[in-house]
């Protein structure tokens, strides 16, 4: 379903991404994890088409991007990691907005809103303006509206971010439920229990390279590590106590 | 209208869309987006003018080509020197409008961030975005153009069609321009990285503003240019000219709309990376520990708020740059005019205007004040203690007051080799002690906390006119300067105490008032936000 092969991307002359090669199956869930500034939204962009690589291949489903862009934008769901939205639109008009710009037709695109907004618990603040929403119904939103067109693929960056216990859990429950249905899915994270829980596999990005592969099982045999947090910790070079901290207790003392 | 609407959207109008590579139906929904998020004033000033703004531009610019048509029709105006005079006008004023509301409308982030990955294609958005700027080009032509139309067959020769004639030609025009400043974007975002469009879209905004105050000196330009190597001297010669002059623009205007309508949207959205990432480091400012000797840690952070935001705050940086542009060309022109005359002596010396336009400056400073992009970061002064917030104020102060000193310290060098050192402290002093008040009563206009609210258009739109009131009230003060104040040193000095005394005591008041207006915004603003833990049931 994706392909990236020896893909690099700069920002302004600086290479945030070097040489990365992977490859995701259809309905596969994959964790995508890493420090913060790895390259993990990049890396999701360049899947979206929001932006273009600077050296390598990247294919969504057959389709080669930058070229097939609208073609691709068809067929994902992305879950931005900036929670951004017209917040003068309600929420019900922003789901409606999104679902009719991707064709989605009128009884069906009702029916899924209503659906979504019922279980999001968010169906009685469906007519509230956008920007009366808390951070964690803003990022129901924004997942129903990844979710509203059926897509193929659906590519999540840190989706879990500001959403209560109960929410969680439902959409950990939800993505489960459509890698079932055979929809691929790659999930950008920091939360390494919900990776290792609900993802068939995790790549792991560390300064612009992908470090490590495969399932949770097999980096932790490799690197003879008991959980995925020491497996992460060990790949990103933050063994140990974090010394950061004491700087912080010492600055604060001073 | 309903039957309009029909059409518009029917099958005819969808197919002469989808020839030029528009999707009519994600055309509409963008174009039903914009109308929505502009009539909800949402990222208020950036998605076109609400009809409100629209309405209040609409009766100034009625009110304004109204008293023109009398003078032209008491002055007995040919109508073709009538319809020269307004087209020229309409040019002016629409290119400053349209350049502002295309910068405003197309390079737009946020916008760009939540639809970059929607399958919409750049003619469809670029469509749908010129469409919303026509909008302004529909209300606003009759408006500026409607009474002048009619008015002209009170002209003398007049046919009885010259009001359609004007009409067309008005309308002809203003689509123009707005197909130009398009294209002025679509070659920005072609050739200027994404980091820099937003600053690149500022400048391109300020330019025609600049241009109608450089307006006096074209005729001594075009005085220079030695038109005889530059036009043909045959009258096919001239043709073909003109006709490659035309054919250049047709070409460049395409090319732009062309561009706008390529990778626009990732572009856009590619800005929000953009930015003041290098070059933006924090520098330590002698001005800003004095400003904390004097009044405390919390007028230090209003100073270093105030001064920094100023610089990097994209919103504040647009609009300034929009109306300081002919402020600041007004302010050199003055003086380069003035400063070799002596306010002193017999003659009337333009340096009389300097302090006025410095408080001018100081005004457009502080009605900006309040309104910037990063307005939700207002919640950083809802935990700030009251006492701080009046602290907070006199930072602001502060910052204002050292912008006014270093206009005059820089005037100074000049000022005192040419008029010698006691006329020219004198001036300066004068010159400062006026800026106190200025100081004091635009701090008035700065309500409530700096760079914490959305840009609202409404007022906006009533710049112009209180400009012009504001144009009337300088001219007063500076007559009283030239025939009263300038004839003794000793009255200047005995006005530079009193206005001294006076920029003094109003600025504590302004201070105090600043600092109760933030602290009425906190509480206002700590009030509604209970609204949204009832809804999410905390």
């Amino acid at each position: 379903m994706i392909e990236f092969r020896h893909v690099a991307f700069a920002y302004d002359r600086v290479e945030v991404l070097h040489d990365i090669s992977f490859s995701i199956g259809r309905g596969e869930i994959v964790g995508l994890l890493g420090p913060n500034g790895a390259g993990k939204s990049t890396t999701i962009k360049l899947i979206a088409g929001l932006l273009t690589p600077s050296a390598g291949v990247v294919r969504v489903d057959g389709l080669t991007l930058p070229d097939q862009a609208l073609e691709v934008k068809q067929r994902i769901g992305y879950v931005p990691e900036a929670a951004v939205l017209f917040e003068s639109l309600t929420g019900q008009e922003f789901l409606e907005l999104c679902g009719r710009l991707h064709d989605v037709e009128e009884e069906r695109l009702q029916h899924r809103i209503k659906s979504l907004l019922e279980v999001f618990e968010l169906f009685p603040e469906r007519d509230s303006r956008l920007d009366t929403y808390s951070k964690g119904m803003r990022q129901k939103i924004l997942i129903g509206a990844a979710l509203m067109h059926n897509p193929d693929l659906i590519l999540l960056d840190e989706p879990l971010s500001g959403l209560d216990v109960n929410a969680a859990i439902l959409i950990k429950d939800l993505l489960a439920a459509l890698a079932a249905e055979g929809k691929t899915i790659l999930y950008s994270s920091h939360v390494l229990d919900v990776v290792e829980k609900v993802c068939n596999r995790a790549m792991i990005i560390h300064q612009g390279a992908l470090i490590a592969e495969g399932t949770t099982e097999e980096l932790k045999a490799s690197t003879h590590r008991s959980t995925l947090e020491e497996v992460f910790r060990t790949l990103t070079g933050a063994d140990g106590a974090s010394p950061g901290v004491s700087k912080i207790i010492a600055g604060l003392r001073a | 209208m309903k039957a309009v609407l029909a059409v518009l959207r029917g099958p005819a109008v969808s197919r002469a869309l989808a020839r030029f590579g528009v999707d009519p139906k994600r055309y509409w929904l963008l174009v039903d987006l914009f109308g929505a998020m502009s009539e909800r004033q949402e990222v208020m000033d950036q998605l076109g003018r609400n009809n409100a703004a629209m309405g209040m531009a609409g009766i100034f610019y009625l009110v304004l080509s109204g008293i023109l048509t009398v003078v032209s029709v008491i002055a007995h105006a040919t109508p073709a020197t009538h319809l020269a005079m307004f087209l020229l006008f309409t040019v002016f004023l629409f290119s400053g409008i349209l350049l502002s509301e295309a910068g405003n409308s197309l390079v737009n982030p946020t916008e760009g961030m939540v639809l970059a990955h929607q399958p919409i294609n750049g003619a469809t958005y670029t469509a749908a975005k010129l469409s919303h700027l026509l909008r302004i080009v529909v209300f606003l032509t009759p408006a500026l153009n409607g009474i002048p139309a009619l008015g002209g067959l009170a002209l003398p020769k007049a046919h009885w069609y010259y009001p359609l004639v004007h009409l067309s030609a008005a309308f002809a025009v203003t689509t123009t321009v707005a197909l130009a400043c398009c294209a002025v974007f679509g070659w920005l975002m072609r050739f200027i990285p994404a980091k820099r469009l937003k600053a690149a879209g500022q400048f391109a905004g300020a330019v025609p503003l600049a241009g109608m105050a450089w307006m006096g000196q074209l005729p001594k330009f075009f005085a220079h240019v030695p038109w005889r190597a530059v036009v043909p001297a045959s009258p096919t010669g001239r043709l073909a000219l003109l006709c490659a002059c035309g054919f250049a623009a047709v070409a460049a205007v395409i090319f732009g709309l062309r561009s706008l309508s390529a990778d626009y949207l990732l572009r856009v959205s590619a800005m929000s990376r953009g930015g003041a990432r290098g070059g933006a480091g924090s520098r330590r400012s002698m001005a800003a520990s004095i400003v904390g000797r004097l009044a405390g840690p919390a007028a230090r952070a209003g100073y270093a708020f105030s001064s920094r935001l100023m610089l990097r705050d994209w919103q504040f940086r647009r609009q300034f740059l929009a109306t300081a542009a002919p402020l600041a060309i007004a302010i050199g022109s003055a003086f380069a005019k003035g400063w070799k005359a002596d306010p002193f002596a017999e003659g009337f010396s333009p340096i009389h205007f300097l302090p006025h336009a410095f408080g001018l400056l100081l005004i457009f400073t502080c009605a900006l004040l309040p309104f910037g992009s990063d307005y939700k970061g207002a919640w950083v002064f809802r935990l700030a203690p009251a006492p701080a917030l009046d602290a907070f104020a006199a930072g602001v102060y502060g910052m204002l007051a050292q912008i006014l000193v270093v206009l005059n310290v820089l005037a100074a060098p000049l000022l005192i080799w040419k008029w010698g050192p006691a006329h020219a402290a004198l001036f300066l002093a004068f010159s400062l002690a006026t800026g106190a008040v200025y100081i004091a009563a635009t701090m008035r206009l700065t309500d409530g906390i700096p760079f914490t609210r959305q840009p609202d258009p409404k007022r906006s739109a009533l710049g112009l006119p209180v400009l012009m009131m504001g144009m009337v009230v300088v001219g007063i003060a500076v007559a009283i300067q030239h025939f009263v104040l300038f004839r003794s040193t000793i009255a200047v000095a005995a006005a530079t105490i009193i206005l001294a005394a006076a920029g003094w005591f109003a600025g504590r008041a302004s201070i105090a008032a600043m600092g109760a207006d933030m602290q009425n915004q906190v509480a206002q603003e700590v009030g509604e936000s209970g609204t949204i833990y009832h809804e999410v049931g905390v």
